[in-house]
């Protein structure tokens, strides 16, 4: 099949294309003919009432499930048969939902892992870490783009749960993404903290291609040029913020009939 | 920061006190010299199971490989020592890259399931083996030659125990070394989360089976290195016990660190020597005593409990020197 072509129809595809995806858990359908595309540097937001598909859909993006059909592509390359790791070698990252961090280390170890990963130096067995001092600045400079370079010390089990959220997003960073994926990046954040976590997002490179998944529509509102509903599995509606918020459709599948915008409850 | 470079101080007297022996103990260097190969041995343990967190229970599989790896080359008349160890681990090495692939497709429990069942196996297998491995007599018509064709073997072991100390320190270096690369962070970091390390681009497959086999490597040397010295193999290199014996030095000592591996060796051996001259049959009490002592008072064995109380009397120290006047 031809490369996916951004509207324009110039030849610059987009960063992520997704066509056609279905995914099929025994009798039920968790992904329905979904259509997504992503430009470079798009804001993009994925709601939906619990149970739509919405992580489902992140992990058939990243591979960790395997769709029955359809085609994935990152930029002009074809990812779909592509492992998980092929495809964060691609630039297609995620951060997780939960908390998915690595507690005995330190925090720049955290972002040196992910640094050393990216960098290919992770196979050398035999050259001291200490020699690589380009690696600890830039884990560094990486911490200091969230705001978390004070902390660099500290062992990630001593961490508060918000600077772990954080640094959640400074280990996608590490490896310079050209899409990056953010799975409810404030799920549980205490209000104190939740602004900490969404300037470290509107500060995120603007070449970057963002999809987040957020419950949240006053920070969706904030976030977002793009936002796709997403119910049972299907698309609902792809538009601006404001025409989601205001389309009747979306407000009595999802934001119920009251025309408030609420966050609904997580389980 | 890195737990590792906290003890370096210490290290530099630990190799001299080990050099001291010979002179201190000159009619114990075969007790030494044993406890110097399950120290290698330990470290190899930690390698795969402290750092990367490879639960296995059949690491006695590599120790038995290169033990019967350097008897039957020294019985196929290869008498040079030095080579022989190299080769057995060698030999260790490549049976890690064929069971490897098999073994580190599982974690956790199965992991541990697939390992023991195969060291039960290739005990089974030694033992039915006769012609190659002498069965129940094992072997000991090992021959070889002088270490560097020099330094000739001696009823007091003292050629034995150098010569076995200076391999455990070229493979503790080396395992330092692996441990202190950014490959010995990556596996940490698949012990810690092997998902998360996938979704950094980590090739963990790849990581764990290189882990494995400088693991398997340094078992096997410890192994041949058991063989050379003893002048015996017998398929008790190769059993379970083995494999649990080297596991409880590894607890005893803390996992995770290397250090806890020779200090592991070091007090299991010397309990186990001196409650079986107190009661042959009762000494495993001892050590079961002390491991539930190690394990309860919390994480990181015998060098956990001394590093949080040398930080403890640091902190002491540091509140009076500040209360003073």
């Amino acid at each position: 099949m031809s490369e996916p072509m951004s509207e324009s129809g110039a030849s610059t595809p987009y960063a992520l294309t997704a066509r056609g995806l279905h995914k099929r858990f025994g009798g039920l359908t968790v992904a329905d003919n979904i259509h997504l595309s992503l430009p470079a540097g798009a804001r993009h937001a994925l709601i939906g009432p619990n149970g739509a598909g919405k992580t489902t859909l992140v992990g058939l993006l990243t591979g960790l499930l395997r769709i029955d059909s359809g085609q994935i592509w990152l930029g002009s390359t074809d990812v779909t048969r592509l492992s998980p790791q092929a495809r964060v070698k691609h630039g297609l990252v995620r951060t997780f939902q939960v908390n998915s961090l690595f507690p005995s280390l330190t925090v720049r170890q955290n972002v040196e892992l992910a640094l050393s990963e990216h960098a290919g130096t992770s196979r050398s067995m035999l050259r001291s870490i200490g020699s690589l001092t380009h690696l600890a600045e830039r884990a560094l400079a990486t911490l200091a783009q969230v705001g978390l370079e004070h902390e660099a010390g500290r062992r990630v089990s001593e961490l508060a749960y918000g600077p772990q959220r954080l640094l959640e997003i400074a280990l996608a960073l590490a490896l310079e993404p050209r899409v990056l994926l953010l799975d409810e990046p404030a799920a549980g954040v205490a209000s104190a903290d939740a602004e900490r976590m969404m300037s470290a997002i509107e500060r995120l490179p603007c070449d970057i291609a963002i999809l987040m998944i957020e419950h949240d529509m006053r920070i969706v509102r904030r976030f977002a040029q793009t936002v796709t509903v997403l119910v049972a599995g299907q698309v609902l509606a792809t538009d601006t913020p404001e025409a989601i918020m205001t389309s009747e459709a979306v407000r009595r599948v999802y934001l119920g009939s009251g025309g408030q915008a609420r966050y609904d409850h997580r389980s | 920061m890195n737990r590792l470079l906290q003890w370096p101080s210490l290290e530099a007297p630990f190799w001299v006190a080990a050099l001291a022996v010979v002179v201190i103990f000159p009619s114990d260097l075969s007790l030494a010299t044993a406890i110097a190969v399950m120290a290698l041995f330990a470290v190899s343990l930690d390698l795969a199971l402290g750092i990367a967190g490879i639960l296995t229970l059949g690491h006695a599989l590599y120790f038995g490989a290169g033990a019967y790896a350097a008897a039957a080359l020294a019985t196929l008349g290869w008498a040079e020592p030095v080579s022989g160890v190299v080769l057995a681990g060698i030999a260790a090495a490549l049976l890690a890259g064929v069971a490897g692939p098999f073994i580190l497709r599982s974690r956790g429990l199965p992991l541990i399931m697939v390992t023991l069942v195969l060291g039960l196996f290739a005990f089974e297998l030694a033992n039915k083996a006769s012609d190659f491995t002498g069965g129940d007599n094992g072997l000991s018509d090992i021959v070889l030659a002088p270490v560097l064709g020099v330094f000739h073997w001696s009823v007091y072991a003292r050629v034995e125990y150098l010569y076995v100390l200076a391999f455990l320190f070229v493979g503790f270096q080396g395992a330092k070394r692996i441990v202190g690369s950014s490959f010995g962070l990556a596996l940490r970091g698949i012990r810690d989360n092997p998902v998360r390390m996938a979704y950094l681009g980590a090739p963990v497959q790849s990581h764990l089976l290189r882990a494995y086999l400088s693991s398997a490597l340094l078992a096997g040397v410890a192994g041949a290195l058991s063989a050379q010295t003893t002048r015996f193999v017998g398929t008790d290199v190769l059993s379970i016990n083995t494999s649990i014996d080297v596991l409880v030095m590894l607890v005893l000592g803390g996992t995770g660190s290397l250090y806890g591996a020779l200090v592991g060796a070091i007090v299991y051996m010397l309990v186990h020597h001196l409650a079986a001259e107190w009661n042959p049959y009762h000494w495993m009490f001892i050590i079961g005593a002390l491991l539930v002592f190690v394990v309860r008072i919390g994480e990181g064995g015998l060098v956990g409990i001394a590093r949080r109380i040398t930080e403890r009397s640091r902190q002491t120290i540091g509140r009076r020197a500040k209360g003073r006047p």
